[in-house]
């Protein structure tokens, strides 16, 4: 019994001081106030905080919420239909599967890379829209939120469709013969049985997009340019321009709240679901 | 309906290659502009030529199998501790590191760094990013390993074990070897994971440890570079390779 | 001589049920010894509690005169067969059979110790199969060599014959009888199935409900069980007047004999070969059922009978 209790313990050290403290120490700093020279010092304060309401970060962290949400919508409006085929391809399900999951491993960087090359004012886009002359001057379709959603859309695309894969899979299809057997149309039976029972894999793949989306960093730096500013770049500015560490601390916390918040919520929904 | 469902399947699997695919084909381009010129090699040659690219290729190598190491030994046997006896603590912890923002990881580690080097005079280097790398990679190994032990034979410890094994005789001889491949799986997962990582690495490395993710972000920041075409499509082709080795390895 | 094993008012609870409640036996030196029961009734607890793969909640168990009580299972000289033979799927036959040598210091000698057993359980010449590629059969038997191997002072099998097409049940269970006698181990076998408990035991012990009913060998529990559990457990029994009588010593026939006899009225007659299971209605209105050699004579539905036994073959308990 002791080597099986002692193997967890290397895993829990590594946390406990390279996540845990660390997120102390922020939570910390969100309460000092800003050094002279960056960094941190006394008083104690919740200024950091109080600074969250004014409107100008508000609007940041409302953008936030509205892009994610509509790229989980997009997401999960784009990826049900994809799941649902993958999970009645047969003996191909493996395959098809890997090809949504390839993408997603083989570095997130550059395939956020690949959209600014396809949109940009010399991209591919706009290269040859103005050869077949259907445009007179290059379309900005780069530095906006729709181009950020675009790219959100396409990175946690395989987030919606494995768990949503993972539950129509092991729906029972004999209850869509059942349904047949009684009279339904096929339309009638997604959308009165396949639809319902799939909710708690929409409800995984929901929070498995949102939740990076919300958070992310490196889509709305390099395809929103400075237009479309996020939580993620807000924070990333204070630690570094801006020099306001406590500030940049304090939504962190926020932007982490929020996080834990919502997965709270799943994980009593789903075990709300179990019972 | 199956025609149509099919025909939408290639729509949504070509929006999420073709991108890839574009760079591929301009990275073999002659010219620097989005216009075709011809065939050539010039990118990749100017790519293998330039130091920069090459220092940060074999920083991002060395930190990503020196985390590989660490947190696949450290994720196996927490997914080994796991598979025994739940802990809600454990699990929630792993499952806590995947799903916090990489910006907040990277924002804490680099306080927490900077507080933690004060007193030794310690500076941001290879060991901050490595260790950074290790604290996320090990959930994803951890989630491999534990699959994998899900569907073994628990009564194979417990033969190991009436025939003389103390526990971890029976976990060396009887579980890791059952369990290799999934180790292997979530080993070359990490490495990519490390590999390609930019947020957390760009917060917590130091002047000398650039890494290949932080100068294409440089360069693609700049704007386009043909360059990076070779170089992106490079990367992905050999982070491509490793996904599709440990897929196989995961389904042995 | 003293026991090989004693097992003093062990009990083992699980939330929800208890699965062993103050069992107290003893199994003796070189004896062949069962322990059956319905499913649930604790025989497969009571085999983890002696190879230590569980701890009792209160009680003691002693092998050899020493107390096992908190001994962890690879420390106790006890060896399991399980029921699903548990081999190592990656290691070769010869690999699994010599596995815990090593932790007896007999490392240097594996080669010969595995021919050895593997010769015993007549599997010679398979050293280099992987479990994948034998049969069931073969599988058992490799466990049983990879137990043995150690030359364990308490063998212990759980169900080891279950998962066998039932055709090859009767012909291992010989052989199992036959390699112990060889051995001269003591075995601890398990079993459901009573029938398999009465034909390789010197003693058995029939269990319900975590409870020991009663101990000893065989022909004593069928023939002076202790309870009405052990025997309708062991065999068919009816009750008439609230004792027992066995089907078998229910005697069948036409004209009324000297001794006291019952009316009863045939009600089905099954034919099963070398006998007849006769059901027949008592006239004080109970089913019983008579074991009636062909040889006897043939009964018909609806006839009237005389039903009459040996006082000394009934079966009566206080309770």
């Amino acid at each position: 019994m002791r080597f099986e209790r002692l193997c967890r313990w290397p895993a829990l050290a590594v946390l406990a001081v390279l996540f845990v403290a660390p997120m102390g120490i922020i939570a910390a700093y969100s309460l000092l106030t800003r050094g002279a020279y960056g960094g941190v010092e006394l008083p104690w304060t919740l200024d950091n905080y109080i600074r969250l309401c004014d409107p100008l970060y508000g609007a940041i962290l409302l953008r936030s919420l509205w892009i994610a949400a509509v790229s989980t919508a997009l997401c999960l409006i784009l990826g049900y239909p994809l799941a649902f085929f993958i999970s009645r391809s047969g003996r191909r399900k493996h395959f098809y599967l890997f090809l949504v999951i390839l993408p997603f491993w083989s570095s997130f960087l550059i395939r956020t890379y690949a959209w600014m090359f396809l949109l940009r004012d010399t991209g591919l886009f706009n290269t040859v829209l103005l050869a077949l002359g259907w445009i007179r001057e290059p379309l900005p379709l780069l530095y906006n939120d729709a181009a950020v959603i675009l790219g959100l859309v396409y990175g946690f695309l395989p987030f919606m469709v494995l768990p949503l894969f993972a539950t129509l899979e092991r729906m029972d299809r004999t209850l869509l013969e059942a349904a047949a057997d009684l009279g339904a149309r096929p339309l009638e039976s997604f959308r009165r049985i396949t639809l319902p029972l799939s909710f708690p894999g929409i409800r995984a793949g929901a929070i498995l997009v949102f939740i990076p989306c919300l958070g992310a960093y490196l889509t709305p730096d390099l395809l929103g340019g400075g237009k479309s500013v996020m939580v993620a770049n807000l924070v990333q500015t204070q630690f570094t321009a801006a020099r306001d560490w406590p500030f940049g601390a304090a939504v962190s916390l926020t932007l982490m709240a929020i996080v834990m918040l919502l997965l709270f919520g799943a994980a009593k929904k789903s075990s709300e679901d179990l019972l | 309906m199956k025609r149509a469902l099919g025909l939408y399947a290639a729509c949504v699997y070509a929006f999420l290659h073709v991108p890839l695919a574009v760079l591929a084909v301009f990275s073999f381009n002659s010219s620097r502009f989005t216009r075709w010129e011809g065939f050539s090699l010039n990118w990749y040659r100017a790519a293998a030529a330039n130091p920069q690219l090459a220092e940060a290729a074999w920083n991002s190598l060395v930190i990503g199998f020196v985390s590989t190491v660490i947190s696949t030994s450290v994720g196996t046997l927490a997914a080994y501790g796991l598979w025994k006896r739940r802990s809600r603590f454990l699990a929630g912890s792993l499952y806590l590191t995947l799903l916090t923002p990489e910006i907040v990881t990277g924002v804490s580690l680099l306080v927490f760094f900077q507080w933690l080097f004060r007193v030794p005079g310690l500076q941001l280097g290879m060991h901050t990013v490595v260790a950074a790398h290790v604290t996320f990679s090990i959930a994803f190994v951890a989630v491999v390993v534990l699959a994998r032990l899900r569907t073994l034979d628990a009564t194979l410890e417990e033969a190991a074990m009436d025939l003389g094994a103390p526990p971890w005789q029976g976990f060396f001889r009887v579980t890791v070897p059952l369990i290799r491949p999934a180790i292997v799986a979530a080993a070359l997962l990490a490495f990519t994971v490390s590999f390609d990582d930019y947020v957390i690495t760009s917060m917590v490395a130091g002047v000398d440890s650039e890494t290949l993710p932080m100068v294409i972000y440089a360069i693609a920041r700049r704007g386009a570079n043909p360059e990076l075409n070779a170089v992106s499509t490079i990367v992905v082709t050999a982070l491509g390779a490793l996904v599709l080795l440990s897929e196989r390895l995961r389904q042995a | 001589m003293q026991p090989v094993l004693q097992l003093a008012g062990v009990s083992k609870h699980y939330p929800g049920h208890t699965a062993l409640s103050g069992v107290t036996l003893e199994v003796r030196r070189g004896e062949f010894f069962s322990l059956v029961g319905p499913s649930g009734c604790g025989k497969t607890t009571m085999l983890r509690l002696i190879a230590g793969l569980e701890d009792p909640a209160s009680g003691d168990i002693r092998l050899n005169g020493r107390s096992l009580l908190g001994l962890r299972p690879y420390l106790r000289n006890v060896s399991t067969v399980f029921q699903n033979y548990a081999l190592f799927p990656h290691m070769t036959v010869a690999e699994n059979v010599a596995f815990g040598l090593r932790y007896r210091g007999q490392g240097s000698d594996a080669p010969r110790k595995v021919r050895e057993a593997l010769e015993l359980v007549r599997l010679s010449g398979k050293e280099s199969r992987y479990p994948a590629q034998l049969s069931g059969g073969e599988k058992q038997r490799v466990a049983l060599a990879r137990s043995l191997v150690l030359n364990p002072e308490l063998l212990l099998l759980d169900e080891p014959l279950s998962a066998l097409d039932p055709a090859l049940r009767k012909q291992v269970r010989a052989e199992l009888k036959e390699l112990q006698r060889r051995v001269g181990i003591t075995f601890v076998f398990v079993t459901h199935d009573q029938e398999e408990a009465m034909s390789v035991s010197d003693r058995m012990a029939v269990m319900n409900h975590g409870v020991v009913e009663q101990v000893g060998p065989p022909a004593e529990l069928y023939l002076r069980p202790a309870s009405r559990f052990v025997a309708a457990f062991l065999g068919a029994v009816n009750w008439v007047n609230g004792a027992g009588i066995r089907p078998e010593s229910t005697r069948l026939s036409r004209l009324a004999p000297d001794r006291g006899a019952v009316q009863a009225s045939v009600e089905r007659v099954t034919f099963l070969g070398d006998r007849l299971h006769v059901e027949a209605r008592l006239a004080s209105g109970e089913a019983i059922v008579a074991q009636v050699s062909r040889l006897d004579g043939e009964f018909q539905p609806g006839e009237a009978v005389w039903v009459w036994w040996r006082k000394e073959e009934e079966l009566r308990f206080e309770a």
